[in-house]
């Protein structure tokens, strides 16, 4: 039998959220790039929640569009709902999430890399990585990515291979007893890829997650739930989308909640929860937890909520949030029938519990890419992480770093204080993860900064050095850019009189009177006023777009805050700049502690930053470390 | 950045003769040229040659400050291979911080401890065999970074300092779960209770800082403790040397059992006096705990004053105590010669290999005391007894640090006043949490090299 032969520059593996971008970045960066997915019509599947964004994921929605990647714009097509979240919150935890119609999110998706330029489409499982010994320099071998294989047996030579395999690598699905080998949605399951991983040397791990059941809408008696309408005004999510473009209708959301009988029904039965049962050996996500351990974890709460939200606008599936679970199906449609509104319910898709396999996300470096084997590159589930929006941020990231790598460019990487993007990647790859990661506004040290607002301002021009942002998109950010400088400026020198129509105005919003002239930077600085409302005695005030004055009306307000953070960055980013080399032999510090020697060796952090990070190294092997690399600096300058 | 100029007084600080300021970097003879005029009223030093001294006056403003001598010494010839200065003025701890403020307000930075030697390190001065000495010795004590930060901060301070950050921590901590889980963790009213809670935090850090200032804990002066066995007279030394009855004196062996700690003043001198529990094998607890404590406050002494009974004889716990103190200065006192002695001068002297001076006292009879303060007083002008700079600096630094932190929970508070959502206020925490933990080694980072620096060097 003739095998085929084809070659390519990348090969990427899976078509979810971060295969589809990794591909896209791939591809429109002008390499020739294949896809891989165990089924074309999945490509950019939901099989979980029905939305994109939320808190601090709609952050990495608008960080992956900076950069030049596709969610945001997609969501924007096939949106049904969206709200900002915590309106009455600081600019730093406000979110955007938005309710996907499922079914045309996929088809969009599909018409996207379908259409791209040097992309093809391959329906195919992956079996076998491909990878060589290569001489570095005399005696030392490194390993080299050649190519994949697929079932069939042919072969994809490349030059870089982009796993993004979520969760179908030997994933099972568990309802109660009832347990089928299947990725999730019943789509078949990759069984081959682990094993040709750990023959790499790759270290695997087993998570699990879960998903709520969907219900037949008619069965669903909503006058006993509240409603939940999106936004008056839709904020798009890409910074490419015409406002004017979302303003469409909008369907509801429901809230509902659970009481004492769902919870002693769950209780009654967790014996024969798989989780509880210890029939799942995978390590759940605490941040997404399934309703069996919400109600275990927080026994005194009486009541949890559960959104029912509609799964598309041509389907009478809805989605049960906040009600995932892995009880066999009598329990689950009994512990469902107690919620209000939910008594008559029918379920289309049971819950379902899904395990697979994942990588040690320890094991790659910040450019994703593994660092044993050169060329091999990780983004997604598979690293470790949970959700959609994780998954695409990772894929995107890795795309472009495996561009740049066959560019012969340097990577691209982003750190804790350029973005949720910076932050999640660091984690991932500095602090060993035992759960699915889930991204959370907590884990960014600098969200004042790192604002969904002004995500193009922070990233639009890494995107663009990179070659994914267009000149004209480029041009524009700059125009923006000015536009706010200016502003500022211009409110930082407009005299504010003493005269009596100013004091008049004061008075009016409760505010002290002047006793000597001021600007209206000063003025919007306190509390009881702001940019807006000092429109009134601001003649000169001429209009702006409303993306301008946002940032406008935010820097000036938050000023000191915002400078309090800079300086907080600027501590962050002395030792993120102290770069470890990479030949550096750990063992050749002897005051260095065993146990510090052994981490720093097995993570080998690119900065002391990253040191700093790895648990099990202490101050004082920091300050070791410190020391010994100054010193070293010292002699060779 | 990396080339400012720093300052810091580089001898020790007490009432002496002289004190010397150090100041160093690329602007140190520029700063020292800006604050010192001639008698003459000219200002000389910006073309002054290295390795010369001049006489003049410091001025801040026009109002002169201090008489001094000033040595310009240019790089590469200095100690830090940098631009180097030092200022000669009128000792004494008065005189000599205003002439430091002076430099500082004119462009200088206080330096970190051990900043000088780091930079003599830097800048090649320093091999790299000593480098690994230093090394070696955080590897030898993982607790050292922490330790050396905290070593003037023991007790009672330190474990205010560790309980105000762990409140500070669990508020911030709550803050960012009820912002990522806000179905289960509410902020409804939280702002009141942050505040409530910071009126304590601050209080507290107020008080600490308040101690500062009035020097009850900036106790500097050189470490002296007394030993002893029981009932060998030790407290009474102590009331005698501070000419107050601070410690607790009776006839019963074993009445001290913590530590009782004074400064006084001896001739020109500044002593902290420790009393401590007398050295035995102890059967109760308390007492046992008193003798540990004895122990470890002769460990990191810098004079040791060894008080024997001359009216009975020397035991096992006398031989305890010659290994406590063979390695540090000490001045035996034989004391009760007042009483039928029972050991003489010699016995003692021979068991310490006639390594120390011994003084026959009776502090009944008040004989033999001014003899023990000349001695002191010889020793310590002799150099065989001093402290370190750092001791000074270290508490500047610490009451920096708790400065901002205060500052960092007093904007916290007007961020709840002018009604900001409540994520805004970890970010001053957070602050806060990092300044406080600057004063315990926690933070890990440039700081703690300096630190390790300091440690190494002392007394440079």
């Amino acid at each position: 039998m003739a095998e085929i032969r084809e070659q390519v520059d990348v090969c990427v593996v899976g078509a979810g959220h971060a295969g589809c971008e990794a591909a896209l970045a791939c591809a429109r960066l002008g390499l020739e790039t294949v896809i891989f997915t165990v089924s074309v019509d999945s490509i950019a599947l939901m099989p979980c929640n029905p939305n994109i964004g939320g808190s601090s994921k709609g952050h990495l929605v608008r960080e992956v569009d900076a950069l030049g990647g596709e969610m945001g714009r997609n969501i924007d097509k096939t949106f049904i709902q969206s709200k900002m979240l915590n309106r009455s919150k600081g600019p730093a935890v406000h979110s955007l999430r938005a309710q996907a119609d499922k079914a045309d999110y996929t088809r969009e998706m599909r018409k996207v890399i379908e259409n791209q330029e040097h992309l093809t489409v391959k329906q195919a499982e992956v079996c076998e990585i491909l990878a060589e010994d290569e001489n570095v320099s005399d005696g030392i071998t490194e390993k080299r990515v050649t190519g994949v294989k697929i079932f069939t047996g042919a072969v994809y030579e490349c030059r870089a291979v982009i796993l993004c395999t979520g969760t179908y690598l030997n994933a099972r699905c568990l309802c109660g007893e009832a347990i089928t080998h299947t990725g999730p949605n019943g789509l078949q399951p990759a069984t081959h890829l682990t094993d040709s991983l750990k023959r790499l040397g790759i270290e695997m791990r087993r998570f699990k997650t879960g998903t709520p059941a969907r219900m037949d809408r008619r069965s669903l008696d909503f006058s006993k739930m509240e409603e939940q309408r999106g936004d008056e005004t839709v904020v798009p999510f890409s910074f490419s989308t015409d406002p004017a473009d979302v303003q469409i209708e909008q369907v509801s959301c429901y809230l509902t909640y659970t009481n004492e009988e769902t919870h002693t029904i769950i209780r009654n039965n967790l014996d024969r929860s798989p989780i509880y049962a210890g029939i799942i050996e995978g390590t759940g996500p605490r941040y997404c937890p399934s309703i069996e351990d919400k109600v275990v974890k927080f026994a005194d709460k009486n009541r949890h909520q559960v959104f029912i939200e509609p799964e598309g606008l041509h389907t009478n599936e809805m989605y049960v949030g906040g009600m995932s679970s892995s009880l066999p199906e009598d329990v689950q449609l009994a512990m469902y029938r107690t919620v209000p509104g939910m008594e008559h319910c029918k379920i289309v898709r049971n819950a379902y519990a899904i395990e697979y396999d994942c990588i040690n996300s320890i094991q790659l470096k910040a450019s994703l890419e593994f660092k044993k084997i050169k060329g091999l590159f990780s983004g997604g589930q598979l690293n470790g992480s949970s959700g959609y929006e994780e998954a695409a941020a990772q894929g995107l990231m890795a795309g472009i770093n495996a561009a740049m790598q066959i560019k012969g460019r340097e990577p691209l990487i982003l750190d804790r204080s350029d973005g949720y993007i910076g932050v999640l990647i660091d984690d991932l790859v500095t602090k060993e993860t035992m759960e699915p990661y889930r991204m959370m506004t907590s884990r960014a040290e600098y969200r004042l900064l790192l604002r969904q607002d002004n995500a193009d301002l922070r990233l639009r021009k890494k995107g663009y050095a990179v070659g994914l942002i267009s000149q004209e998109q480029y041009e524009k950010l700059c125009e923006k850019e000015a536009a706010i400088r200016d502003e500022i400026d211009r409110l930082k020198h407009t005299v504010v009189g003493t005269g009596e129509a100013n004091q008049t105005f004061l008075e009016r919003h409760g505010s002290a009177r002047l006793r000597t002239g001021t600007n209206l930077a000063e003025l919007i600085c306190r509390p009881e006023l702001s940019y807006e409302m000092v429109k009134e005695i601001d003649s000169e005030r001429k209009p702006l777009p409303d993306d301008v004055t946002e940032q406008v009306a935010i820097e000036i307000k938050y000023e000191g805050y915002i400078a309090r953070q800079l300086r907080q960055v600027e501590q962050y980013r002395k030792m993120e700049k102290k770069k470890i080399p990479v030949t550096l032999d750990y063992n050749e510090i002897p005051s260095l502690r065993m146990e510090a020697r052994q981490k720093l060796t097995a993570y080998r952090p690119a900065s002391v930053g990253q040191a700093s990070r790895i648990s099990g190294v202490s101050p004082a092997d920091i300050s070791v470390l410190l020391i010994y690399l100054e010193h070293v600096t010292k002699q060779n300058r | 950045m990396e080339n400012q100029t720093i300052a810091a007084i580089a001898t020790a600080l007490a009432e002496s003769g002289i004190s010397v300021i150090r100041v160093s970097g690329d602007c140190a003879v520029t700063i020292a040229d800006r604050i010192f005029r001639t008698r003459g009223k000219k200002h000389i030093l910006d073309h002054a040659d290295s390795h010369t001294i001049h006489y003049g006056f410091i001025f801040d403003g026009e109002e002169i400050v201090d008489e001094v001598m000033v040595s310009v010494m240019r790089a590469p010839k200095s100690y830090t291979m940098e631009d180097t200065v030092e200022i000669n003025c009128h000792g004494g701890v008065w005189i000599t911080n205003r002439v430091l403020e002076v430099v500082l307000r004119n462009g200088a930075r206080l330096a970190e401890p051990g900043e000088f030697t780091k930079r003599a390190f830097l800048n090649g001065r320093i091999d790299l065999s000593k480098a690994e000495a230093v090394m070696d010795l955080i590897a030898s004590d993982n607790e050292l970074a922490r330790k050396c930060s905290v070593s003037h901060l023991q007790g009672a301070v330190a474990s205010a300092v560790k309980s105000l950050r762990e409140k500070i921590i669990y508020e911030i901590a709550f803050i960012e779960s009820a912002l990522d889980d806000p179905e289960h963790i509410s902020l409804d009213g939280y702002g009141n209770k942050l505040s409530g809670i910071l009126e304590t935090l601050l209080f507290e850090i107020g008080r600490l800082l308040d101690s500062f200032g009035n020097g009850r804990m900036l106790k500097e002066g050189i470490k002296t403790v007394i030993l002893g066995k029981p009932n060998a007279g030790k407290s009474s030394l102590l009331n005698t040397l501070a000419k107050e009855e601070r410690a607790i004196v009776t006839d019963i062996a074993g009445t001290t059992r913590d530590i009782v700690e004074e400064s006084v003043r001896i001739k020109s001198v500044s002593l902290r006096i420790i009393d401590t529990a007398g050295i035995r094998k102890a059967e109760d607890q308390v007492e046992k705990i008193g003798v540990e404590r004895a122990v470890r406050s002769a460990e990191d002494a810098d004079l040791i004053l060894y008080v024997v009974d001359a009216s009975i004889p020397l035991d096992e716990n006398d031989t305890a105590i010659v290994s406590l103190v063979a390695q540090k200065n000490t001045i035996i006192l034989l004391n009760k010669t007042d009483l039928t002695a029972v050991i003489t001068e010699e016995d003692v002297s021979r068991m310490f290999q006639n390594r120390f001076p011994v003084i026959r006292i009776s502090i009944r009879e008040q004989t033999g005391i001014d003899e023990l303060e000349d001695m002191i007083e010889r020793l310590f002008f002799h150099g065989k007894i001093s402290f370190t700079n750092e001791v000074f600096i270290t508490n500047v630094r610490q009451k920096e640090a708790l400065k901002e932190a205060y500052d960092s929970l007093v904007l916290v508070k007007e961020s709840i006043l002018c009604a900001l959502p409540e994520d805004f206020y970890s970010i001053d925490l957070m602050n806060a949490y990092s300044a406080l933990g600057r004063i315990m080694g926690e933070e890990v980072g440039e700081d703690l090299v300096n630190e390790i620096f300091s440690r190494f060097c002392m007394g440079k």
